[in-house]
C-alpha cells in the first residue's frame, strides 16, 4: 500500500464552538478526516467536489479553512503550510479562479441586462414609462390631470360663455367623430395670456384663450386641438409625466423636498416636450383625425408657419440686443414645432424663461412638419363653425 | 496546529489579526476597477469580498473567523428597500404635491413626517445591519446573532437623539451607553449571549472635556469668522459687480477655519473615543470572562487622520486599505480576560433571512 502523506488540523461540528483534533489524508475521491482526541477513532469523508472555502485558497497558504455541502457547519482547519497546494490538486471550488467567477457572474450577467435594457430603451424598442403610463387606471390618470391643470393654470379661469362653449363643443365634437379611438376627452379653454395648448392626462385638452385669439380660422384651432388629440391617443402627457415623477422625486428625496415640486414637473410636461416620434405620432393621429372629419390640414401648417415668423422676429430682436423685448417674446411665444408649448405659471414664467429659449434652439421647428400637412387635398365641408359661432369662440375668454 | 482545539471546557481566548492594510491595496483597486465595469453593481459584491477578507483576518485561537454574506444578498436587501419604502416615499411625495400647493404649510408638515420617520429608521437602519453582518460571522462554523427587536432599537435611538440634541450635546455618553448596552445584551455567539455592565456615570468625566471644547471651539470659530462675513455682506450689499476672486479668498478662509477647527476637534474627540471603546470593551462580558481594549488617543487619531488622507488621496480607491487598518488597530488591541466554555456554546437557531441591510444600505449606514 502506498503511503499517504497526513496532515494535522483541527475539525468542528458545528453544534457547538469546540474542536477536536484530527488527521487528514486526501484518497483518490475524497478528504478522510480521522480524529484522534476523542476516546475512540472517529471518521469522516468529504468528496472532493462539494469541498468549499470560505476565502480562495491559493498554494502558498500557510493555513486552510475548508467546509462541504453535505456536512453543514462542520469546519475543518489545517495550518500546515503544504497542505495548499495538496488540496487544490483534487478540490475545484476553494481556487481563486472559482470564488472570482461566483462574485462576478451575477454582477457582469446584470450589467448586460441593464446595457441591453437601456439600449432597447435607447432605440424605442421598449419604453418603461410609456409601460406604466398605460397601467395607470382611469382613476389615476384622472387625478394626474387636475393635479396637472391646477398647477398649470393656478390663478386662471376656464373661459366660459354659453354661445362659445356651444361652438367649441361643435368643434370637438366633430373632432371626436374623426377619431380611431373613442375616448372620453374633455376639452377647456383657459385664460392664459399666451399662444398654448397642450394635452393633460386623462384625456383633457386645454387650449389657452389667447390661441383661439392668435387663429385666423376655426381650421386652425381644429388643427391644434387634433394634434393634442393624437398626443391624448398615444398617452404621451402619461408617459412624460411618469418620466418626469420619477426623476423629479428621486431628487426631492434627497434634497429634502427642494429639488422642485409638481409645478416644475408639470411645467416640464407641457414645457419640454415630446421626443420627435412622439410628435410624428401626434401629427399622424392629427392628420387622419382631420381626414376624417373632412377638416383641409393645410391652415394647420399656416399656423406653423406664422409661428416659424414669430419666432424669426424674436431672434431678430434678439440679435439686435432688445433685452426687454426679448424676455417678453421668450415668453409669448411658443416654440415653433408645436404650438402646445409654451404654457406657464406665473410664478415659473421666469424662471424658466431661458429653458423655452433652449428648447426653441435646440427643437428647431421643421419644415417637413408643414410639408406633411400641406399634403392634404380635402377642403373643409362643411365648414367647421359659422362666423356667428367662430366669432363666439374667439370672444370665450373676454366676454 | 492550534494547542487548544481539543473540548476542554474554560479555555482562554486568543484574539488576533494577521492582516495589514497594505495588503488591501489590491482589493481596493479591484473592487473600483469593477464597479466601473458593472455601472455600479459590483458595489454589493465587492464590500462582501472585503468582508471576507476582514473577517479571515481575524483569528480565534488561532483559526479564522468567517463571514457567509452574499453580494446578492446585500443587493436584494437594497432593491428591497427601494420597493418597500423609497417607492412608497416618492409616492407619498407625489400625493402630497397633488394635495396641497407646494408652498403651504400642509406640505412642509408632510415633506417633515416623512423625514422624522426617516429619521426613526436610521436607528432601526443600524440594527438590521448589525443583525445581517452577526448573522453571516462564524467561527467554528457557530454563528453570532442579533436578537431584539430592530423596531424598538430604532424608536430608543430615535428619542435618545432628540434629547442629545435638546441638551446640546451633554447626554451623548448616556446615549451611547443605552445604545450600547441594547446592542451588547442581544448579541449572541451560538446562543450563548454578550453582557453589557456599563454606566454612562463612568465616562461622563471624559467626555466634559471634548464636549465643552466643542461648545468654546464652535463658539471661537464663529467669533473668528464674523468680520469674515461681515466682509462678504459689505462685498454683495454695495450692489457693484463682486470680484470672484475675493469671494473665492472668502470661501477659502472659511474652509480654512472649518478644517482647523474639525481637526481640532477629531483630536480631542479621539482621546474621549479611546476611552470610551476601551471602557465599553472592559465592560462586555462573554462566558467567563470579558474583553480587554487597550487603545490610545494618540493612536486612534493617528488612525483617524491617516485614514482620511489615504481615503481622500486616493479618491475613495483605497477605502478598502483604511477599514484594514482601522480593523487591524482594533483587533491587534483586544484581548480576551478569563476563559470560554466552548462546548457550552451551541449553535444558534436563528433562522437566516435571505436579505441583507437593503435598509442601511439606502442609508448608506456602515462603511465595511
Amino acid at each position: 500500500m502506498r503511503f499517504l502523506k497526513k496532515w494535522h488540523g483541527s475539525w468542528s461540528d458545528g453544534k457547538s464552538a469546540a474542536s477536536v483534533k484530527v488527521e487528514v489524508t486526501l484518497l483518490e475521491d475524497k478528504l478522510a478526516i480521522y480524529t484522534i482526541s476523542e476516546p475512540s477513532v472517529k471518521s469522516y469523508f468529504w468528496s472532493y467536489d462539494k469541498i468549499h472555502s470560505p476565502n480562495p485558497v491559493s498554494r502558498r497558504a500557510d493555513h486552510v479553512l475548508l467546509t462541504h455541502e453535505d456536512h453543514e457547519g462542520e469546519r475543518l482547519f489545517i495550518d500546515e503550510p503544504d497542505f495548499a497546494a495538496h488540496i487544490l490538486k483534487h478540490a475545484t471550488r476553494i481556487t481563486a479562479r472559482s470564488h472570482s467567477w461566483a462574485m462576478l457572474k451575477w454582477p457582469l450577467g446584470m450589467t448586460a441586462a441593464l446595457v441591453i435594457f437601456w439600449a432597447l430603451t435607447f432605440f424605442n424598442i421598449i419604453s418603461p414609462s410609456a409601460t406604466i403610463a398605460n397601467m395607470l387606471p382611469d382613476k389615476a390618470r384622472t387625478s394626474l390631470g387636475n393635479g396637472v391643470i391646477k398647477t398649470i393654470a393656478k390663478d386662471r379661469k376656464i373661459c366660459q360663455s354659453p354661445e362659445g362653449n356651444a361652438a367649441l363643443e361643435k368643434m370637438v365634437a366633430r373632432l371626436k367623430e374623426g377619431a380611431s379611438k373613442k375616448i372620453p376627452f374633455t376639452f377647456e379653454v383657459a385664460d392664459l395670456k399666451i399662444v398654448n395648448a397642450f394635452a393633460a392626462p386623462g384625456d383633457r385638452i386645454v387650449i389657452s384663450g389667447k390661441l383661439i385669439e392668435t387663429a385666423k380660422s376655426p381650421a386652425e384651432v381644429a388643427g391644434v386641438v387634433a394634434h393634442e388629440m393624437g398626443h391624448a391617443i398615444e398617452r404621451h402627457p402619461e408617459t412624460n409625466l411618469v418620466r418626469a415623477l420619477g426623476l423629479m422625486t428621486i431628487m426631492q428625496l434627497f434634497t429634502a423636498g427642494e429639488a422642485g415640486t409638481l409645478g416644475d414637473v408639470a411645467f416640464y410636461l407641457v414645457q419640454s416636450g415630446y421626443s420627435r416620434q412622439a410628435e410624428t405620432e401626434a401629427d399622424k393621429h392629427a392628420a387622419k383625425i382631420l381626414k376624417k372629419s373632412t377638416i383641409d390640414s393645410r391652415p394647420l401648417a399656416g399656423f406653423f408657419e406664422r409661428i416659424i415668423a414669430l419666432h424669426r422676429l424674436k431672434e431678430n430682436n434678439k440679435n439686435g440686443g432688445v433685452k426687454d423685448k426679448e424676455e417678453e417674446n421668450s415668453k409669448q411665444i411658443p416654440d415653433g414645432s408645436d404650438p402646445a408649448k409654451s404654457a406657464n405659471s406665473p410664478s415659473t414664467d421666469k424662471k424658466y424663461t431661458s429653458t423655452i429659449t433652449e428648447w426653441i434652439s435646440t427643437h428647431p421647428p421643421t419644415n417637413k412638419r408643414i410639408e406633411y400637412f400641406n399634403q392634404s387635398s380635402i377642403s373643409t365641408n362643411p365648414p367647421i363653425l359659422t362666423a356667428t359661432e367662430w366669432a363666439a369662440l374667439q370672444k370665450i375668454c373676454n366676454k | 496546529m492550534d494547542n487548544q482545539s481539543t473540548s476542554l471546557s474554560g479555555q482562554p481566548l486568543d484574539i488576533s489579526w494577521t492582516g495589514r492594510g497594505s495588503k488591501f491595496i489590491g482589493l481596493g483597486f479591484k473592487i473600483f476597477f469593477l464597479k466601473i465595469i458593472t455601472l455600479g453593481i459590483y458595489h454589493f459584491w465587492g464590500k462582501t469580498e472585503l468582508r471576507r477578507r476582514l473577517w479571515g483576518n481575524i483569528r480565534l485561537n488561532s483559526e479564522p473567523v468567517e463571514y457567509t454574506g452574499t453580494g446578492m444578498q446585500l443587493f436584494l436587501g437594497f432593491l428591497l428597500t427601494m420597493l418597500v419604502l423609497f417607492l412608497p416615499a416618492m409616492l407619498y411625495i407625489i400625493a402630497l404635491t397633488f394635495m396641497f400647493q407646494p408652498e403651504s404649510v400642509m406640505f412642509f408638515v408632510g415633506i417633515g413626517l416623512l423625514y422624522v420617520f426617516f429619521l426613526y429608521l436610521i436607528g432601526v437602519a443600524m440594527y438590521s445591519a448589525q443583525q445581517y453582518r452577526l448573522s453571516r460571522t462564524q467561527w467554528r462554523g457557530i454563528r453570532g446573532q442579533l436578537k431584539g427587536s430592530k423596531w424598538r432599537y430604532g424608536f430608543t435611538t430615535f428619542w435618545t437623539t432628540l434629547v442629545s440634541i435638546i441638551t446640546l450635546g451633554l447626554a451623548v455618553p448616556w446615549q451611547s451607553i443605552k445604545l450600547n448596552r441594547i446592542m451588547t445584551n442581544n448579541t449572541h455567539f451560538g446562543e450563548t449571549p454578550m453582557h453589557f455592565t456599563g454606566k454612562a456615570r463612568d465616562i461622563f468625566k471624559y467626555y466634559l472635556i471634548p464636549w465643552a471644547g466643542g461648545i468654546g471651539g464652535y463658539g471661537l470659530m464663529v467669533f473668528l469668522l464674523m468680520p469674515v462675513f461681515g466682509r462678504l455682506k459689505g462685498l454683495t450689499e454695495s450692489g457693484a459687480p463682486v470680484d470672484p476672486s475675493k469671494i473665492f479668498s472668502i470661501q477659502l478662509t472659511v474652509f480654512a477655519y472649518i478644517i482647523i477647527f474639525g481637526l481640532l476637534m477629531s483630536v480631542i474627540y479621539a482621546w474621549y473615543q479611546s476611552k470610551y471603546y476601551n471602557y465599553t470593551a472592559a465592560h462586555t462580558h462573554f462566558s467567563n470572562g470579558s474583553f480587554n481594549l487597550n487603545t490610545t488617543g494618540k493612536g486612534l487619531m493617528w488612525l483617524v487622520i491617516s485614514n482620511f488622507l489615504i481615503i481622500i488621496l486616493s479618491l475613495t480607491i483605497l477605502t478598502p486599505v483604511a477599514v484594514a487598518r482601522m480593523f487591524g488597530y482594533i483587533m491587534n488591541n483586544l484581548s480576551f480576560n478569563g476563559n470560554v466554555d466552548l462546548t457550552a456554546i451551541q449553535q444558534s437557531e436563528q433562522t437566516l433571512s435571505k436579505t441583507g441591510e437593503g435598509l442601511a444600505e439606502g442609508f448608506d449606514i456602515g462603511s465595511f
